[in-house]
């Protein structure tokens, strides 16, 4: 939890100046309950007049800046946890749901540290020492109350810290599967409901928020357990005041006053610190991603003439896919890749690509050993496009501007190559919206789309993996047509069963356990 | 609104009443405390005073207790049976309805914004309920001491517990909309990032949706801190509200009373607690509206066939058909389908062919019932009560679905099927071999991100799960697009001879169309039999 203070450091002051601000009317009360109730008429006024002086000042400083503090270190805890999952390879980093319900839920709590825990903390410390003054001035023993109740607080919630964390651990996991389940559920949905299984998924998604509730009240418990204790202690402290209290009545007043306002923001300080402390795996989670160190890694060559896969072989747990594959691309021509479903091909592509080490051999590209490099990388020159693409929700035009920022282009390049006729037919065109990855367009129309903006970003290396499944056979001609073209400047592999497809290759292997030269123009 | 949401305390009225009494009692001896401390420390306490006060800090400690568990107990099994009406919902706008579908809010729905609600269900109920109360017993109190000043506690009450806090909720409502919305946006774009890291790593795209991410968050938290600032000077208003009020209590008070006078500024933790509401509040309103929102969406209902009885010489015992239909989806302007007839039945494989938008799938779509026709009919004919599904329809989707489960349970979508069978149709399917290296077999856990087996072996599962439910018809979309010639015309036997029912192949392949028994060539808003 430390590492909360190495964030938003530049605003530390104006957080103080907020806090002494907010503190200010404990001192203003201070001093109209020694005049309200003792006899020195002066401080009424002297109270009154801080009291409005804390409120002028409070206010005006919240008009320029207020809860910088926290505003300044969530955003650059957000920038921070945003920066490492780029950072890092698509493999290792965290799923949707773990990223939206764990983590940056954890961040925006965290807020509430540097907004409220830390200047209420501030505060009480500064209420005690001017109750240590008065205590002083009437030699009198009441600030050593608040000392001895946060002993006893403390000797309690250490008492209860293992059994806390764990319930909190507990609750946050089942939070975070929770939504992982909805996400799964929510992409299979239509799935389900064919196959009449809504009820049942709901069944169990239903058991699984009851789950969840349960963990949420176990947490509760402890935390209240605790909250028993600090109730008791706080209200017992501020009735055994009197009994240490001396000195005249406006002082004991004050002294009172202050003392009570201590121990009631005290025991908020309590609720505060439980909700801080339940995000504690979370965070731990988040400033664990932070501590991956960004790799730095030399360039790819921009134009490679030559990708070779050297005597590679692959395997899953202990069960060998493919053993001895060697294969060379170069331009010129398509090369082709074609087997028996399992025996590797997509593997294959992956070796390539970077999303899997190959259990024996190498990949070179131009003759540089292509292992130095992380598959983010290896993508700025490789690119790979399966079966199922992925798009961005918005417009055809929206992603196909991702791909190529360049109006002139992209239209150049797309009207070279005629892709996406299928656009014609829509009604709203290019501004059709797609919704999220593209479910409103059909299987077809997402090949399509996906691979035209593929073929925009223009890597020097294309990796195609099952790409026209759903797409037609004149369409299918047709992008065969234009890969090719692109094949004699570019080194294309593309993964097919398609007898079409194989038809216009230079080469066609074939992998069952090795890799054999099948055929080819 | 406020309907929508009480309607839901309802059913546990008697646990919310154990809270608010719990509360009040809380409330009632925390006050004992602060007034009979003061008392002491302005003229001492005799012996019946601190036993009191020592019997009030007990009830204080343990009531506070009482209050938090009951209420939170209440919200939380609220929060829960939102969830999962929310989630049952969901399941009734599927398939036809799912076409909005932004899962990054959704989530949001589920996580954030049903726990928004606990602020409503836990911290607003009981304390309204319990400052009532509270400030009644507290003008009582100063009553026996002085009229007037009875009346001043009871200004004060309002000011700090009812203006203050309305004042702030009509400031605020707005501004929490906002937030609460761009943080909705946000999480839908971080959700999009995060399932699409591919194709933005392959697009150079990645770090540029993180900056673009962290700006929109960043744009959330000072829409927050906004609103965090309007709390601010609530907060100032109910210090002033306090030190005014006390100014003018010594003054009015008779001097016996001077405990009352030197505690007067804390005896008002309830109405703080009210002012201090509102901008949690007004999230949890926002969310609560936008969650009553979707429970109101209408899911398009499934259509449900015309069933005729079949002729006594009929050559199948089922068979289904379009009848004349005419279909145009909702919001578009051209026809899918114009006068088109089709028909299957039992035991054949019919195939559907045609070029791209032709509406192939279309006419599926209308089989399976999840779109109703504009003019024609979906009519099923059967023998007299043959079954008691009319229609029950497996489909094949081209995008294999794999859920968080078992293996089993990913096949048998939850229904009972002896293992041996399972083994069987995977076996039958060419799967044997692939079960064999699993560790734990059918109680393998399938993770949907990193499914273990290829796009071909996916196909075959998803076959699997097909041929495991009996049903009547059996729709393969693109059945064999990811299976090599040989393993297709292997699949499309097993199907054959493991499924009795109709068959319906949507594809463009001209090596599936030849396993067809029957081709509907769909084009230009027409079909034509080809035989």
């Amino acid at each position: 939890m430390s590492q909360l203070f190495h964030y938003g450091k530049e605003q530390v002051g104006r957080a103080l100046v907020e806090s002494g601000w907010g503190w200010l009317p404990n001192l203003g009360w201070a001093l109209l309950a020694a005049g309200l109730i003792g006899q020195t008429r002066q401080l009424i006024w002297a109270g009154g007049v801080v009291v409005a002086c804390a409120a002028l000042g409070s206010w005006l400083t919240a008009r320029g800046h207020f809860h910088a503090w926290g505003l300044a270190a969530t955003a650059q805890l957000h920038g921070a946890y945003l920066a490492a999952l780029a950072r890092r390879a698509e493999a290792s980093v965290p799923d949707a749901g773990t990223t939206l319900q764990r983590d940056l839920t954890a961040i925006d709590k965290g807020a509430g540290f540097y907004n409220v825990l830390v200047p209420a903390v501030l505060g009480v410390g500064a209420s005690w020492v001017l109750l240590a003054g008065l205590s002083l001035w009437q030699h009198s023993l009441v600030a050593i109350l608040p000392l001895g109740c946060l002993a006893v607080v403390a000797i309690v919630l250490r008492a209860l810290a293992r059994r806390v964390s764990r319930r909190d651990r507990e609750c946050m996991h089942r939070f975070v599967a929770l939504g992982q389940s909805f996400l799964d559920t929510l992409g299979g949905l239509t799935m389900l409901v064919s196959y009449e299984a809504g009820p049942l998924f709901a069944q169990r998604f239903a058991s699984q928020s009851e789950r969840f509730r349960h963990a949420t009240m176990r947490v509760l418990q402890t935390q209240l357990t605790s909250l028993i204790a600090i109730n008791g202690l706080v209200y017992l402290t501020v009735l055994l005041a009197p009994l240490t209290l001396r000195g005249p009545l406006g002082g004991r007043a004050a002294a009172f006053v202050t003392l009570a306002t201590l121990m009631l923001n005290g025991r908020q300080l309590g609720y505060f610190s439980h909700g801080i402390k339940s995000q504690r795996p979370a965070l731990r989670g988040v400033f664990g991603m932070l501590e991956t160190a960004p790799r730095v890694e030399a360039d790819l060559p921009a134009h490679p003439q030559q990708l070779t896969v050297r005597d590679c072989a692959a395997a899953y747990a202990d069960r060998s896919v493919f053993k001895n594959v060697s294969l060379t691309l170069a331009p010129g021509g398509l090369t082709v890749l074609c087997g028996a479903n399992g025996s590797g091909k997509t593997t294959l592509v992956n070796l390539i690509n970077g999303s899997r080490e190959p259990a024996r051999g190498a990949i070179l590209l131009d003759g540089q050993d292509l292992a130095q490099f992380s598959a983010k990388k290896r993508a700025s020159v490789i690119g790979t496009l399966g079966p199922s693409p992925q798009l961005f929700s918005g417009t055809i035009a929206s992603n196909l501007k991702l791909a190529c920022p360049d109006d002139a282009r992209r239209k150049a390049f797309l009207a070279k190559w005629q892709l996406l006729a299928f656009i014609r037919d829509l009604p709203a065109g290019w501004n059709t919206v797609i919704g999220e990855n593209g479910r409103r367009l059909s299987p077809g129309q997402r090949q399509e789309l996906a691979l035209a903006m593929l073929l925009l970003t223009d890597k020097p290396v294309y990796l195609l993996d099952e790409i026209t499944t759903s797409v037609d056979r004149r369409t299918t001609k047709h992008l065969l047509d234009v890969v090719g073209a692109l094949s004699r400047s570019h080194l294309i592999l593309w993964v097919s069963h398609d007898p079409l497809v194989q038809a216009h290759a230079a080469k066609v292997y074939q992998l069952g356990g090795q890799l054999t030269l099948k055929g080819g123009r | 609104m406020g309907a929508f949401l009480l309607e839901l305390v309802k059913p546990l009225r008697g646990r919310w009443l154990l809270s608010a009494g719990c509360g009040l009692a809380g409330a009632l001896a925390k006050t004992a405390v602060i007034v009979l401390a003061a008392q002491g420390v302005i003229g001492g306490l005799s012996a019946r005073g601190w036993l009191i006060g020592g019997l009030a800090v007990l009830v204080a400690a343990v009531a506070s207790y009482g209050e938090q568990y009951f209420g939170h107990d209440v919200a939380f099994r609220i929060l829960k049976n939102l969830r999962v009406r929310v989630f049952d919902h969901l399941v009734t706008l599927a398939p036809a309805g799912l076409d909005q579908q932004e899962s990054g809010r959704w989530l949001q729905l589920i996580g954030g914004d049903i726990e928004a609600l606990e602020v409503f269900f836990a911290h607003t109920l009981g304390p309204l309920a319990i400052a009532v109360v509270y400030t009644a017993c507290l003008c009582v109190v100063f009553l026996t001491v002085s009229p007037v000043a009875a009346l001043a506690v009871l200004l004060v009450a309002l000011v700090v517990g009812a203006a203050i806090p309305l004042w702030h909720a009509d400031r605020v409502a707005s501004l929490t909309a906002e937030a609460a919305e761009s943080q909705r946006a946000t999480r839908q774009y971080v959700f999009e990032s995060s399932e699409n890291r591919r194709l933005s790593d392959q697009l150079g795209i990645t770090e540029a949706r993180a900056a673009a991410a962290q700006t929109q968050l960043a744009e959330a938290g000072r829409l927050r801190q906004a609103a965090d600032r309007l709390q601010n000077s609530d907060r100032l208003a109910v210090v002033f509200a306090l030190t005014g009020g006390w100014a003018l209590i010594a003054w009015l008070l008779p001097p016996d009373a001077i405990a009352l006078a030197l505690s007067f500024p804390l005896l008002f933790a309830p109405h703080q607690a009210l002012a201090r509401l509102p901008g949690a509040l007004s999230r949890g309103l926002d969310a609560g509206r936008n969650i009553q929102a979707l429970l109101a969406q209408a899911p398009v209902p499934h259509h449900e066939p015309v069933v005729q009885a079949a002729p006594a010489a009929a050559s199948a015992d089922w068979a289904i058909s379009l009848a004349h239909v005419s279909f145009t989806y909702p919001g578009a302007e051209r026809a899918v389908l114009r006068d088109v007839s089709v028909s299957i039945k039992a035991g054949e494989v019919v195939g559907f062919v045609g070029a791209r938008g032709a509406g192939k799938s279309t006419a599926a779509k209308l089989l399976m019932g999840w779109f109703a026709p504009d003019i024609g009919q979906l009519v099923v004919t059967e023998k007299e009560g043959v079954s008691a599904h009319p229609r029950r329809i497996n489909y094949m989707p081209q995008r294999p679905v794999f859920f968080h489960e078992t293996l089993r349970d990913n096949l048998t979508l939850g229904m009972a099927q002896p293992d041996a069978l399972i083994c069987e149709r995977l076996g039958s399917l060419g799967l044997a071999q692939w079960l064999a290296t699993l560790p734990a077999g059918l109680d393998t856990v399938i993770d949907p991100h990193h499914l273990p087996f290829s796009t071909g072996q996916a196909q075959r599962l998803e076959l699997t799960r097909a041929l495991l439910r009996p049903s009547q018809l059996l729709i393969l979309d693109e059945p064999t697009s990811t299976q090599d010639p040989e393993a297709m015309s292997r699949l499309l036997a097993v199907v054959r001879r493991e499924f009795q029912g109709a068959v319906l192949i949507i594809t463009h392949r001209p090596e599936t169309v030849a396993q067809c028994d029957r081709l509907y060539r769909f084009s230009d808003q027409q079909v034509a039999a080809v035989s």
